[in-house]
């Protein structure tokens, strides 16, 4: 069937902003399925709170409302923009529960609004786990022992019933939150108190628990025909109990024979259809026990995922663009597979194997074991490809940047301990117990990994044995250390760990093996492994014969991205790098994207011109470069990550476009940068370098506490902390000097009472433009991602602002700036001190961007291109326009985390609010983080008589708020929901103060709490222009983008 | 120990020897299934040919009695990225080196197998040598350019059986008996047909049509096999008088024997369909199959349009997938609706064909 005529306009949800467990992979789906739709005809109106996304870009949809995900106000776009349809099979599992909410609410139908690509029905058969559980036993397949529950007696009974272990599954949550694997009655209990808590509708699955069978995942795209297609099989190397999106993964599935394999495959079939998905992409999650072949079905998505994301990368085929194609009623054969040009009917084969590893930041939160669960605590990950199964083991590590070269990374003690429970570090444990000599089958019992995976990396490991004993005909360059060399790189290994097993450095290695000519081949990944002619722009690098991918004679410039999402740096330097491919292209310049990580719109295949598949380190670059000849690389827009790589590249001679190396080692030196700040006239707190604890006390002594310690060349602030007395700072070091990649740690005077302000500005060498000033709402010593801010300042005077904008410029000029300049300034009294500079986009880029209508990326990109920002129409930022960054943290998902924040960043991601003052775009931006309080609640105030919050709870109380003071059981009434928001009394940044128990138990139960001084304003204020209101007024990016044509011409 | 592929072509890749050792000289083709390797090793449709696996990794889940679909291995050489030498899976009982060396089949790892399967897709299916240990590449080659192929020759004799058997009583009274035609025969299409209660007996590809007819049987199946249809004017002429008799369903090479007993022409791909992904297009019913196919050689049924109808279509290239004469009780179809390996999505026409015998048109 050809697509449908009776539907015109269609309105499309995003996922909101970066959680743990919904992440950029639905920035990757909701692009892709916005631009299927667009090119189809139809009207596209799209929702997502997420400033940083490529999806709200304004050239994707007809109609961008960036406004928060809450059924109130999708309403009001719905009666504003009267589409025929939803599409909410893109959007992760907010959309999906926000479709159901509208769905059952009657909104839809008020509004004769059809869901499209999943029904009511469907979602609700595939996420209600009673309902799930009866659909799968009526066509036969099995299932784990279980039982719904939605109550603490009930549990009682299905644990006498199943016995132990016992998995908690709470119906409807996103990535598993609230849940977790019990092996003893007291965890049961606590777990499913948790899970009925996380749980919106307040019920849980309890089920049998599967400790040590293997988990499998499959991709499958149905259409309206009945058509089934399996696009990608994905093993999971970590046993069942580990969340999919913390396992180590590999793709296609390797231990299954064909008869597992076909079996699981008409599963999967049967349950899409029984479950009714009818057009588009689901996920079905297998368990198989590798002892007796027992095969249960776990789970389906019935909507596209972090894994369907996956599956796209791994192996060509683009399954949310085919989703929404089929959504609007195509059939499978009626579509192209855009590598081959033959029918996207057709189930993929790949030639290669894929690796996924997941990316952690567990120290960030206090948590120094890092244990897994059925709960996903992953922030990122990357995708490694190679033509075996070690190679691409290999690749996965090198591209984490954790600081691994190789498996023997990280301690070797406690193995046990580390082995006999799933942790983050799990794989590398596995590694150091195969080098002392444990043995296969052992390590499999202990672990519930494949003993095939783990002969692999013990084939990986007896390489590196055999290579060390090579050092001396390495030097001697026999002929048998080029084969052993050459043979060593087809394993996968990287220069860096090759030159420390053969006594050398990883520049003297890489100038030997090219010498004997071991260099990289590049293969294309083309969804039918050779099969048929293809042409794609989509490679990754191996040591084969033949290169496939011949570098093309247009001038060309290769983009770095940002590698694996973590705290601190995720989709707003992907939002950049695409950007900036954006502009590379339509300059007419051959667009080149290196990354590895899966989730993001800059490795979609059609994003660049060419995309290298690959771990972000020198190496890897180098071989780019050599392979390629672009006249430049762009460093500048992947976060820390390529910054780190510059003085490398500019070593081998790269041209680097952009800021070069040397000065962005003056912003980044702190003892150099000192030096411009003085000789610019710039007040900065006095500071000090150490790089032993005793010149850390000296120095610290010298400037007088509290301190800031920060470690060089971090992002989100790691490491840092505020120190008030000796004793703190001791603590705070040994983190420090271990987290700074130069082995120093800044000390500066920490300056209270402050208000922080970020600023953003592109210079070309001769003209500076600030793009963005932006208030922060929490005090200086909060780190600027974890911050509320206000574009324009919501507080400070115009003269301020024309200051701040001088010092960017002066700044930008002494630093030598080409491209994107980001400062950050502390405003103690009325004098403004610099904090930092950092030489390349910030985080607050693509929320500039979407506030001022204007694609900062792709301008800075044009400078860095060599054109003159003088001669670029460049816009006025709109006026009476506010825009309000709110950030969400993931404080939920580490229980042993203290929900406080300070100079160490710990927010996943941001919401924007737009109005037409401060105090409605406050509202929205809160809003859509899913901080604003819930209507009809009291207010809980936590301040002493007349302390500094008594005007806010006056000026609350006259809006007719119930503020209450601290009962005595304040625990017990904000769990049984007494509380709307909690205000506190502020405390020195960084700590918890008197109420820590309370504000963890807050921050699990999500009720906003507030301890600054500007928050509480911004709320009363923003409280105080709800009143009266029913609605929210929605503003679309359209209607506020000025002059946007002439810009991008 | 070294091994050396050589092409036709003059081309040679060196790689390891992980099973037997020896020269052998073959047909080389490409297979993209990604499991199965077993049940593609051992399918005697391989006979006369060395087959190379797209998917990199092989032998991870190592051999086992169940994946076997011929008596041993057919293949002459295999040819993979990296083979696996400690599987794992619970039913593996020896490794694929292992078990290649037991049954003196070549095997070859670690040469650039993506080079070698685009070469082919390029210039079409090459004829190779294969050997193991010091070999001199150009006298590989040579030999490989004097290699005869398959074309014209009748390889089915080598893997047929000598003597009829039966396979499967019918599961209870009045339920129908099939004889097959094994030219090659899987074992997953006689488990296929015993799995639905029918009594199976196997025939010789040699055996006459009238033979056959004696054990009147309610249907004919003639099976899958190796080589060039055109090489077997005898069990061509068997299957025409079988036809009209009897209700025929042919799969793969009794596919193509059907097509030419009946008039049509066959001719050769440029370099086959192996692997376990390519969609067929069912015409009667608009859906589409994800089917596994083995063949080298195709129906061309231009002229015949009154005699026979074309069934199935394959999406990737147009070529006959499937066929039913307009008035006789015979169907047929290019590719494997027993999978082994691949996916079930076919099964539906072993039901077909049973639903074909029970016409009352069916038994003339």
């Amino acid at each position: 069937m050809p697509k449908r005529t009776d539907l015109r306009k269609i309105l499309v949800l995003g996922s909101g902003p970066i959680v743990i467990g919904q992440a950029c992979e639905f920035d990757y789906s909701g692009a892709q399925g916005c631009k299927a739709l667009r090119e189809e005809g139809y009207e596209v109106v799209l929702v997502n709170s997420n400033p940083a996304t490529i999806m709200t870009d304004p050239e994707l949809a007809d109609r961008t409302y960036v406004e928060p995900l809450v059924p109130e106000v999708v309403a009001a776009i719905l009666a504003r923009e009267r589409p025929d349809a939803l599409l909410p099979t893109l959007g992760g599992q907010t959309a999906l529960n926000l479709a159901m909410t509208l769905a059952e609410t009657g909104v839809l139908a008020a509004h004769g609004v059809a869901l499209i690509g999943a029904s009511a029905e469907v979602i609700a058969r595939a996420e209600d786990r009673a309902l799930f559980k009866d659909t799968m036993a009526a066509i036969g397949l099995d299932l784990p022992a279980s039982g719904t529950v939605t109550s603490l007696d009930e549990a009682e009974r299905l644990l006498a019933e199943l016995g132990l272990p016992l998995v908690i599954r709470p119906s409807f949550t996103l990535g598993g939150t609230g849940g977790g694997i019990a092996t003893t009655a007291e965890a049961y209990r606590d777990l499913v108190a948790q899970g009925l808590t996380a749980s919106p509708i307040g019920q849980i699955l309890v089920e049998e628990g599967l400790v040590g069978w293997k988990e499998f995942e499959l991709e499958v795209v149905r259409d309206g025909r009945d058509n089934v297609v399996i696009v990608c099989a994905i093993e999971n190397i970590d046993p069942l109990g580990v969340h999919t999106g913390d396992s180590w993964t590999v793709a296609p599935a390797l231990t299954l024979s064909d008869q597992d394999y076909q079996r699981m495959r008409d599963a999967a079939i049967a349950a899409i259809r029984a479950i009714g998905v009818d057009t588009g992409g689901a996920n079905v999650q297998f368990a198989l026990d590798p002892k007796t072949g027992r095969m249960v079905v776990i789970e389906i998505n019935p909507r596209v995922s972090r894994s369907s994301a996956l599956a796209s990368k791994a192996t060509g085929f683009p399954i949310a663009k085919i989703a929404a194609k089929l959504a609007i009623g195509y059939h499978l054969d009626e579509l192209i597979n855009d590598i081959t040009g033959t029918t996207a009917c057709f189930e993929p084969t790949i030639d290669y194997v894929v690796t996924k590893a997941p990316r952690f930041d567990f120290e960030k939160f206090g948590d120094t074991v890092g244990r897994l669960g059925t709960a996903m605590r992953a922030v990122g990950e990357v995708m490694a490809i190679g033509r075996t199964f070690k190679e691409s083991l290999q690749k996965a590590v090198l591209s984490l940047e954790i600081g691994a070269t190789g498996l023997l990374h990280g301690p070797a003690d406690d193995l046990e301990a580390r082995l006999a429970e799933p942790r983050a570090d799990r794989i590398f444990a596995i590694a150091h117990a195969l080098a002392a000599g444990q043995d296969v089958a052992a390590l499999a019992h202990k672990t519930g990994v494949d003993p095939f995976f783990l002969g692999q990396m013990s084939e990986i490991l007896a390489a590196e044995r055999a290579l060390a004993a090579l050092a001396p005909a390495f030097a001697a360059e026999t002929p048998e250390a080029v084969e052993a060399v050459r043979e060593a790189k087809r394993l996968g290994f990287g220069d860096p760990r090759l030159a420390a097993l053969l006594g050398t450095d990883e520049t003297r290695l890489r100038a030997w093996r090219l010498r004997h000519g071991i260099r990289p081949t590049f293969k294309h990944v083309d969804t039918c492994a050779a099969e048929f002619a293809a042409e794609t722009p989509y490679v990754y690098s191996c040591y084969e014969d033949e290169d496939e991918a011949t570098p093309s004679e247009a001038r060309k410039v290769v983009v770095l991205g940002g590698g694996p999402n973590r705290i601190g740096q995720g989709i707003e330097f992907d939002y950049c790098c695409v950007h900036a491919a954006q502009a590379l292209r339509e300059a007419g310049y051959e667009a080149q994207i290196i990354n590895c990580n899966p989730e993001t719109v800059s490795t979609d295949f059609d994003t660049s011109d060419r995309l290298f598949f690959e771990p972000l380190t020198l190496e890897h670059v180098l071989n780019v470069v050599e392979h390629e000849r672009p006249l430049g690389v762009i460093l500048s827009f992947g976060g820390q990550t390529p910054l780190r790589l510059a003085e490398g590249l500019e070593a081998a001679g790269v041209p680097i476009l952009g800021t070069p190396g040397a000065q962005i080692r003056l912003a980044e030196d702190r003892g150099e940068f000192g030096e411009v700040l003085a000789a610019a006239g710039l007040a900065a707190p006095p500071f000090g370098t150490a790089t032993t604890a005793g010149e850390a006390l000296a120095i610290a002594g010298r400037l007088g506490y509290p301190v800031l310690l920060r470690p060089s060349f971090v992002l989100g602030g790691r490491a840092m902390a505020i120190a008030r007395d000796e004793a703190a700072l001791l603590g705070f070091l040994g983190p420090a000097f271990a987290a700074s990649a130069g082995g120093a740690v800044l000390i500066d005077r920490f300056l209270g009472d402050a208000k922080e302000i970020d600023i953003d500005a592109i210079a070309d060498g001769r003209t500076c433009r600030v793009i963005g000033v932006m208030e922060h709402l929490e005090p200086a010593g909060v780190h600027s991602g974890d911050s509320t801010c206000s574009l324009p300042p919501h507080s400070l005077a115009p003269a301020m602002v024309a200051r701040l904008e001088a010092m960017a410029a002066t700044l930008a000029a002494a630093l030598g700036i080409n491209g994107l300049l980001n400062l950050q300034v502390a405003i103690q009294g009325d004098v403004p001190y610099v904090l930092e500079a950092n030489p390349r986009a910030s985080r607050t880029v693509p929320f500039v961007s979407k506030a001022t209508g204007t694609p900062w990326a792709r301008i800075a990109t044009r400078v860095m291109l060599g054109e003159p920002l003088a001669g670029m129409a460049l816009p006025e930022a709109p006026t009476g326009l506010w825009a309000v960054k709110a950030p969400v943290f993931p404080f939920d998902r580490f229980t042993a985390a203290r929900a406080v924040l300070g100079p160490e960043m710990r927010s996943t991601g941001e919401a924007m609010g737009l109005g037409s003052s401060f105090a409605e775009a406050f509202a929205k931006g809160m809003l859509g983080a899913g901080r604003w309080p819930a209507p009809g609640t009291a207010i809980l105030l936590l301040d002493a008589p007349a302390g500094p919050l008594a005007g806010v709870a006056d000026a609350l109380a006259g809006l007719g708020f119930r503020v209450e003071p601290a009962p005595a059981e304040p625990a017990a009434a904000l769990r049984a929901g007494a509380y709307a928001l909690i205000l506190e009394a502020p405390c020195p940044i960084g700590e918890a103060g008197p109420w820590e128990p309370l504000r963890r138990l807050a921050a699990d139960l999500h009720v906003p709490w507030i301890d600054t001084l500007d928050l509480a304003h911004a709320y009363v204020a923003a409280l105080a222009s709800r009143q009266g209101q029913a609605g929210w007024q929605v503003l679309s990016l359209q209607a506020i983008a000025p002059r946007r044509e002439e810009v991008l011409s | 120990m070294k091994a050396v592929l050589a092409l036709a072509d003059g081309s040679w890749f060196v790689g390891r020897s992980f099973g037997a050792t020896g020269e052998r000289s073959a047909e080389l083709v490409f297979n993209t299934s990604m499991t199965g390797y077993q049940e593609i090793l051992t399918d005697p449709s391989y006979k006369g040919q060395a087959v190379i696996m797209t998917a990199p990794t092989m032998g991870a889940y190592g051999v086992m009695p169940e994946a076997e679909e011929g008596p041993g291995p057919s293949v002459e050489g295999f040819i993979v990225r990296e083979a696996i030498a400690t599987p794992s899976h619970r039913h593996a009982h020896q490794s694929l080196g292992a078990y290649l060396a037991e049954h003196d089949v070549l095997g070859i790892e670690g040469i650039d197998t993506r080079a070698l399967v685009r070469r082919i897709r390029d210039k079409g299916f090459l004829h190779a040598c294969l050997a193991t240990g010091k070999v001199d590449p150009l006298d590989l080659v040579r030999k490989a350019q004097a290699h005869p192929g398959l074309d014209g020759l009748d390889t089915v004799q080598h893997v047929s059986t000598r003597a009829r058997y039966v396979h499967a009583q019918a599961a209870r009274a009045g339920a129908p008996r099939i004889a097959v035609l094994d030219c090659g025969v899987k074992q997953g299409i006689l488990r296929a047909l015993a799995a639905r209660g029918v009594g199976v007996e196997v025939f010789p590809a040699a055996a006459s049509a009238e033979e056959i007819l004696a054990s009147a049987p309610d249907g004919v199946l003639v099976s899958n096999g190796p080589g060039d249809p055109e090489g077997l004017p005898g069990v061509i002429r068997t299957v025409g008088r079988l036809v009209g008799r009897v209700p025929v369903f042919g799969i793969c090479l009794g596919h193509q024997l059907l097509a030419l007993a009946l008039g049509a022409r066959t001719y050769r791909l440029p370099f086959g369909h192996h692997g376990g992904n390519h969609p067929v297009l069912h015409l009667a019913t608009g859906r589409v199959e994800i089917t596994a196919q083995n063949h080298n050689y195709a129906v061309d049924l231009a002229g015949l349009d009154d005699v026979l109808a074309c069934t199935h279509r394959n999406l990737y290239d147009g070529t006959v997938e499937g066929m039913r004469h307009r008035s006789l009780p015979v169907m047929s179809v290019q590719y494997h609706p027993e999978a082994a390996p691949g996916p079930h999505d076919a099964s539906y026409l072993f039901d077909d064909f049973l639903a074909l015998m029970a016409l009352p048109a069916a038994c003339p």
